[in-house]
């Protein structure tokens, strides 16, 4: 499907596929970056997207996503079902993954994602207060408390699922109670994202850096009581010290995922599906890879504002989502990640100093051994 | 206003890159307890070392994985510092009154030491010697609810008085009952008093194996298979047959579930003897 060109992406190695199928959603989160319209993809814009991923001759993730990808079920179970078939063949190795806000699973969809090892991270804010503070539905009312059984049985079925939690000023007070209700919950994967479009100030920022002290703390207790979990503002941050950089965490912008539209059209990212600017071609008819490539190099260009910055290279300023969503460019960096990295990374870096100074067994092997999470699973079985 | 401000400086934080940490072959056989408890994770690490795919240093494999021995060096081996895992066989979680239908059968502190005597015997560990183990972290569960014991439990320096001791190994064991659990319980704050008490004695285990060394910790499996209990088919009987036939079936339930609790126990105390045969203690 790529274009003949002087620079093809897609030979530098494995790419996901995020499919759109919809624009609709049956929330209406006050910080959605969705445009919600009526648009569906169709089967055929869904199994071409299989296509092309096929000829990448790697394995190669294809990712459901919306507006609410569970509106459409029977569309994510036949490209499932086609891309299986494709891989029986021997054609092409896939995973999946699904990116929901829960209110759609049932027990069947969850035995049949576990069946078709269709991976679920769903959206969820930690606390009531944080929760229904944003994430409401299409009458305004919060979500919690239908989510509480749906928590339970997601856990039952998939007890790997990741939350995805986003923090707003409106609710960054309740970050650390958030993130521990969800690992009481049980949650043991927690992917924190700030919603970096928010209005965040001084004293709301304050507040975030109170809150990243409290969650070192119990970031420190539960390893000390070797409770395996995964927070994501400190393991991104201790990870890219020991592992030199944040290279492995990078999107690099249309590298190593594209965005397929309801309509077919192909995005470098997520964020960027509905902006024609930054369309890269279409998968019926190809995707263009000197745009693709232009929009990569244009991402990759160091920021003038960080020349000089001795963290640049452990820091999140390249992500050129982030920033368009925060600045409106994707070459200008956001001044609120800016801030977030000056305060979480003195943090994260004292907490993995006391864990480390006390030859903390769980954080080694964590933070040091490759094959921890083999390791962890082996325990688990 | 926010803007973006470049560090200038930033100090080099004082844990190692994987580069570094790869100089330090040691490093990646500290193993966390719950990992050491498990021969099959142990095994898998050894074979990763031995492939080099652990992203650390590739030292020499040993036959056993040291987890967490740390020794001192002025000290004879058997004086090595030991933190024993919990090894689990059996949930350790229960409740009794009030709407549990199924409460658990416990095991009396003089019922699990037989076993755990019985079990040392064979490995020739003679636990009939006494210690205490003074100004230690002592974890206060809660009887409230299974909610209020999440890691990590609060707790209290007290001293312990070990359930059994070995003088010529060094090496002790407690027993977590239900009792213990009671009286751990008092030494909280809390002033909630429910019609139903929770006993997590699995929990409370792994709390305390955290806070003691060279010292083994068992707890009480609670076994309470519900589903096992046979009630009697009363038919004809009388007022006083068929409670005597209801108590006999009480009592053959009870028998059963302490049986599985001592089996599970056991399994506990065989697992912790090949654990430390495989330290090379005994």
């Amino acid at each position: 499907m790529a274009e003949r060109t002087g620079h093809n992406l897609t030979r530098m190695g494995n790419i996901h596929y995020t499919l759109h199928l919809t624009d609709s959603c049956n929330m209406a989160c006050k910080y959605c970056y969705v445009k919600q319209d009526s648009n569906v993809m169709s089967l055929e814009t869904a199994l071409a997207s299989v296509d092309a991923a096929k000829k990448l001759k790697a394995h190669c993730g294809i990712v459901f996503f919306g507006g609410e990808p569970l509106l459409y079920k029977d569309l994510m179970r036949e490209t499932v079902d086609y891309a299986n078939f494709i891989q029986a063949r021997g054609d092409a190795r896939f995973h999946y993954k699904v990116t929901t806000n829960g209110l759609l699973l049932d027990e069947e969809f969850l035995r049949w994602s576990r069946e078709n090892e269709v991976f679920i991270a769903i959206s969820h804010d930690g606390v009531r207060k944080a929760h229904d503070k944003n994430r409401k539905d299409k009458q305004g009312k919060g979500t919690f408390s239908r989510l509480e059984p749906i928590l339970e049985a997601l856990l039952k079925e998939r007890p790997y699922a990741p939350a995805l939690m986003t923090v707003d000023p409106s609710t960054v007070n309740h970050y650390a109670d958030s993130v521990e209700y969800l690992f009481r919950k049980g949650f043991k994967y927690i992917i924190c994202s700030l919603n970096y479009a928010g209005d965040w100030n001084e004293a709301s920022l304050r507040s975030l850096q109170r809150q990243y002290k409290r969650l070192a703390k119990m970031y420190e207790a539960w390893t000390n009581c070797e409770e395996k979990f995964y927070l994501s503002p400190f393991e991104v941050k201790i990870s890219s010290h020991i592992r030199g950089g944040c290279i492995g965490e990078r999107c690099e912008l249309g590298k190593k995922q594209v965005s397929i539209a309801p309509d077919g059209t192909v995005y470098p990212c997520v964020q960027f599906v509905g902006d024609k600017h930054f369309a890269m071609g279409n998968i019926h008819t190809g995707i263009n890879e000197t745009k693709r490539y232009s929009l990569y190099r244009m991402n990759e260009q160091e920021k003038e504002t960080c020349a000089g910055c001795a963290v640049r290279s452990r820091c999140n300023h390249f992500c050129g989502c982030l920033n368009r969503q925060s600045t409106g460019s994707i070459q200008n960096v956001s001044p609120v990640q800016c801030a977030n990295e000056r305060m979480l990374l003195p943090i994260a870096d004292a907490l993995a100093e006391r864990l480390y100074k006390k030859r903390n067994a769980m954080f080694i092997q964590k933070q040091y051994n490759d094959m921890y999470p083999l390791l962890s699973l082996i325990e688990d079985s | 206003m926010l803007s973006v401000k470049p560090m200038s400086v930033y100090p080099l934080p004082a844990y190692p890159t994987q580069d570094q940490a790869a100089n330090d072959p040691e490093l990646i056989k500290t193993l966390p307890l719950r990992f050491s408890a498990r021969p099959a994770v142990i095994s898998a690490l050894a074979a990763l070392i031995s492939l080099g795919l652990t992203g650390c240093g590739t030292g020499p494999i040993p036959e056993e994985p040291a987890p967490k021995l740390t020794e001192n060096p002025s000290a004879s081996p058997k004086q090595s510092i030991l933190q024993i895992p919990v090894f689990i066989h059996g949930g350790g979680r229960g409740s009794y009154g009030c709407v549990s239908v199924a409460p658990p059968v416990f095991l009396s502190e003089e019922e699990a030491a037989q076993v755990i005597r019985e079990e040392a015997e064979l490995y020739g560990i003679d636990f009939s010697g006494n210690k205490t183990l003074q100004d230690i972290s002592l974890p206060v569960p809660d009887l409230n609810g299974f909610e209020a014991n999440q890691k990590p439990l609060p707790s209290v320096t007290g001293d312990l008085e070990l359930d059994g001791y070995d003088e010529d190994s060094r090496i002790g064991f407690e027993f977590v009952s239900v009792e213990d659990v009671r009286e751990w319980s008092s030494l909280g704050n809390s002033e909630i008093r429910s019609s139903v008490e929770v006993y997590d004695t699995k929990t409370t285990a792994d709390a305390l194996s955290l806070s003691v060394e060279n010292t083994a910790v068992f707890y009480d499996p609670l076994s309470a298979d519900y589903e096992e209990f046979k009630p009697p088919e009363f038919g004809d009987m009388t007022e006083e047959e068929a409670a005597s036939a209801y108590e006999a079936a009480v009592k053959d339930y009870e028998m059963r579930q302490k049986e599985k609790s001592l089996t599970e126990l056991r399994s506990q105390v065989k697992d912790f003897f090949e654990w430390l045969k495989g330290q090379g203690i005994i």
